[in-house]
């Protein structure tokens, strides 16, 4: 009779608790379909980062959303600084709006799991056209995980997008005037660039903007960081200072410091000092933006018209005896920081994950990036999209609107997709060699599309320990550059620099990759 | 011995006034420099060919910071704020600064105490931000006026002025029967014109320049005060700067951020500018009153 009642009541319990998880599940799932009806108007915030003030009234995607979805997206522009400022604020607080754009993954990857945001992985039924692109490529799913396993970002795709960055710009009018063929290597260019100081003692050889970020741009060519970075001839993630490509990179820089190839002002110069260098001549080689060599040349032929022969062109990538291959980085395709998230606390998750992924769509697209056409843009005959001349852009100077911050067009923190089908305005030999890259050079994604997921604790540990490696690091690069300290102590910077954190960060790295593979591998 | 006296000054007056007239060069320059850039072309900044003469006068930068759909808001928020907190703060602070300066005060070095305590530790941000939510003052006037409606600072400034007093004015006022409100308005108030022209200052320069609080505590655009709107046009220059041809869909700058931040600066110094030449004796005054007791 006891074994009865105890099967009984065991039954029972294991019954309601069933009901109860399915009960669950059936609630959430009806709310959010309760949630979805659109003839009802509703208002949500949005936290954007925009570099100019205003309530968003004018954004195309505002007017899209309301037309399509009876929403009513209240947005709160914040420039770069504020925007972070106040995300710390908010989440501290508990008071995030709706949406939040950007709302880095890496973020998102501590948060979430805290319960601040949605997991969207228990809404895929509802955002068909996000899974098409997450699933499209199996790093991008890896890469938004967050350690307990759910996505919480909303990223953006670009997957035909190559803006490349960091090519070299080198004064071509030197090279043809001192019949130098155009540097390959390094080696090349640092010979090429004594030349040209020994006939032009004004020039002051190679600039830069990027003041202590050199070390991420000239690393390309080096294979080699100022930080953790992937590493794909080890399949490794190495710390940049402590691997020989560094080592590299300083003994050719010092000396170049020596023979008086390096800017005095190499590390510290601004935006305008560096353009200065250009426009007055004595800048020689650079890393920058493709465009920069054509608006570099443009700007200079402005103040010194009767100089024709100023020539700032392109060139291949140079290459070292670290990584004998050339390379550029180019801009994410997988734009992680350029995520959205969805606050836990929003009261309208259904319409907003209706909306969301209507983002996705390839109906969305062309409006949330281009607008309407007619109005916004026009289609050329080679079907690349052009904005109409009221619109401020490099080929319309009368243009008066600016479509990004005042119309939220082409804005990287808005659209979820990105096609690459803009105009391309600059002359043609530029574009042919920006083509050629295409073709000829090893394009890549900053770390190979490898974002790796750390947990809270690795997290912290890794800012305690950069917090100290950066200084170093830094501090150690000027002084080994500048002939502070010699080469010879090289061996020992690197061995302090291990002991005060550099093999830790590697060991937590490796960790994180190991569990990134296998997820891969999972997936697979 | 006369003669050599008056050599003596001589050099000395010559020597003072070549340093003076250093002085105001070093303090002019950044000035005449900022204005020159803010009225030259873009050509000529991006050259670095401008000193402290315009080249090729323009007034786009000028056009470009006036055009913000919300530069004119911003000027009359940030009027509206700068003048409200000022009158609101002068008055809190001389009100607890007096009463602070009373000897007779029931608790007086406990409640000082506790006020000072503040200058050293704070609740923090958050707790900062939650109460301002709390109170349903986010995104209003009041959240960026009554935060910072007393500064310590200020109020020491002030206490110790009115601490130097002489204690049988107040005596004799009480004597003739006026109230400790009618004693705060008509006696110690117009006695303490100096201090509170000083703090006038001090509470006006910073909510003029505030830029952290409404930062943190205002949403909505139209509410943003000056600064902040001028922060923006800086940043978006800057990023259009930064971006050369990242995207062929970006905008060519017609102009460099450094003239639009420097049409800016020109633009948020006028009105304090205008204002200053008429305090100025008293803030000197002030000052020294309040740091020399006795």
């Amino acid at each position: 009779m006891k074994q009865f009642w105890k099967k009984v009541i065991g039954l029972s319990m294991a019954a309601v608790m069933t009901a109860g998880v399915f009960a669950g599940c059936g609630n959430e799932n009806e709310d959010i379909s309760a949630d979805m009806d659109t003839s009802t108007p509703i208002s949500i915030d949005m936290m954007l980062l925009n570099n100019t003030s205003g309530d968003g009234s004018e954004f195309v995607f505002k007017e899209l959303v309301k037309e399509k979805f009876n929403i009513d997206i209240k947005f709160s522009l914040n420039n770069n600084q504020s925007h972070f400022e106040k995300l710390n604020l908010l989440i501290a607080s508990n008071e995030l709006p709706d949406i939040i754009s950007p709302l880095p993954a890496e973020r998102a990857k501590l948060i979430g799991p805290k319960g601040a945001l949605v997991a969207l992985d228990e809404y895929f039924d509802y955002l068909p056209n996000f899974v098409k692109y997450l699933e499209e490529d199996e790093t991008n799913k890896i890469s938004a995980m967050a350690d307990d396993g759910h996505i919480y970002s909303l990223p953006r795709f670009a997957p035909d997008k190559k803006d490349y960055k960091w090519t070299p710009i080198i004064r071509q009018d030197y090279l043809d005037e001192l019949n130098i063929p155009t540097p390959t290597t390094y080696k090349e260019l640092f010979a090429a660039l004594r030349k040209i100081k020994a006939a032009h003692p004004e020039t002051v050889g190679i600039v830069n903007r990027e003041k202590m970020t050199f070390l991420k741009a000239f690393g390309v060519g080096y294979n080699t960081s100022d930080t953790m970075f992937y590493n794909k001839l080890n399949d490794t993630f190495e710390f940049g200072p402590m691997n020989g490509g560094f080592k590299e990179m300083m003994t050719d820089f010092s000396q170049a410091w020596k023979d008086g190839i390096l800017d005095k002002e190499f590390f510290t110069a601004s935006e305008q000092q560096w353009q200065e260098k250009f426009l007055n001549g004595s800048g020689v080689f650079t890393l920058d933006w493709p465009k920069r060599a054509y608006t570099l040349k443009d700007s200079y032929s402005k103040l010194h018209p009767n100089d024709t022969k100023y020539n700032t062109t392109l060139i291949d990538p140079l290459i070292s005896e670290s990584y004998p291959y050339k390379r550029l980085n180019y801009s994410e395709t997988l734009g992680l920081w350029t995520s959205w998230g969805i606050s836990a606390n929003t009261k309208h998750l259904g319409r907003i994950l209706q909306m969301v992924d209507w983002a996705y769509s390839d109906e969305a697209q062309t409006e949330i990036q281009w607008g309407l056409e007619g109005k916004h843009y026009t289609i050329d005959e080679d079907g690349r999209y052009r904005y109409t001349p009221e619109m401020k852009a490099s080929y319309n100077p009368e243009g008066t609107i600016d479509p990004m911050n005042t119309l939220g067009l082409n804005h990287n923190r808005i659209m979820r997709i990105e096609k690459d089908n803009g105009v391309i305005e600059v002359p043609d030999e530029l574009n042919k060699i920006i083509q050629g890259y295409s073709e000829n050079v090893e394009g890549y994604e900053t770390d190979y599309k490898i974002a790796l997921t750390f947990t809270e604790e690795q997290s912290d540990r890794i800012e305690e320990i950069r917090m100290v490696t950066d200084t170093l690091v830094n501090e150690g690069v000027v002084a080994f550059v500048t002939g502070e300290r010699p080469m010879s102590e090289f061996d020992s910077f690197v061995e302090q620099v291990r002991s005060q954190g550099g093999a830790e960060l590697e060991k937590i790295y490796a960790d994180a990759y190991a569990s990134y593979k296998e997820k891969m591998s999972n997936i697979k | 011995m006369v003669r050599q006296k008056g050599k003596g000054e001589t050099v000395f007056r010559i020597v003072n006034g070549f340093v003076m007239l250093l002085v105001v060069a070093v303090t002019l320059y950044p000035l005449l420099y900022v204005l020159a850039i803010s009225l030259s072309s873009a050509e000529f900044v991006q050259a670095r060919m401008v000193t402290i003469f315009p080249k090729g006068l323009n007034f786009d930068a000028y056009k470009e910071v006036i055009s913000d759909t919300y530069f004119w808001s911003s000027y009359k928020n940030t009027i509206v704020y700068t003048v409200t907190g000022t009158v609101l703060s002068v008055f809190l602070t001389t009100m607890l600064a007096y009463c602070l300066s009373r000897p007779n005060l029931f608790a007086r070095k406990q409640i000082s105490f506790l006020i000072l305590f503040t200058m050293f530790f704070s609740g923090g941000l958050v707790p900062s931000f939650l109460l301002v939510k709390e109170l349903h003052i986010y995104n209003t006037i009041w959240a960026i006026i009554l935060p910072t409606a007393i500064s310590t600072y200020n109020m020491i400034v002030t206490r110790t002025y009115m601490q130097g007093l002489p204690e049988e004015l107040f005596e004799s006022v009480k004597l003739d029967g006026a109230n400790d409100f009618q004693i705060f308005t008509k006696i110690v108030l117009p006695l303490s014109k100096p201090v509170v022209a000083t703090i006038s200052l001090f509470y006006a320069v910073g909510l003029w320049n505030g830029y952290f609080n409404p930062m943190i505590y205002l949403k909505d655009a139209d509410k943003y005060p000056l600064q902040i709107i001028l922060k923006n046009l800086i940043l978006s220059q800057n990023a259009s700067d930064l971006s050369g041809g990242a995207s062929e869909a970006l905008g060519q700058t017609m102009m460099t951020s450094e003239m639009i931040t420097s049409a800016s600066i020109v633009i948020a110094m006028i009105p304090i500018l205008c204002v200053y030449p008429f305090v100025q004796k008293h803030f000197v005054k002030g000052v020294m009153l309040g740091a020399v007791k006795g």
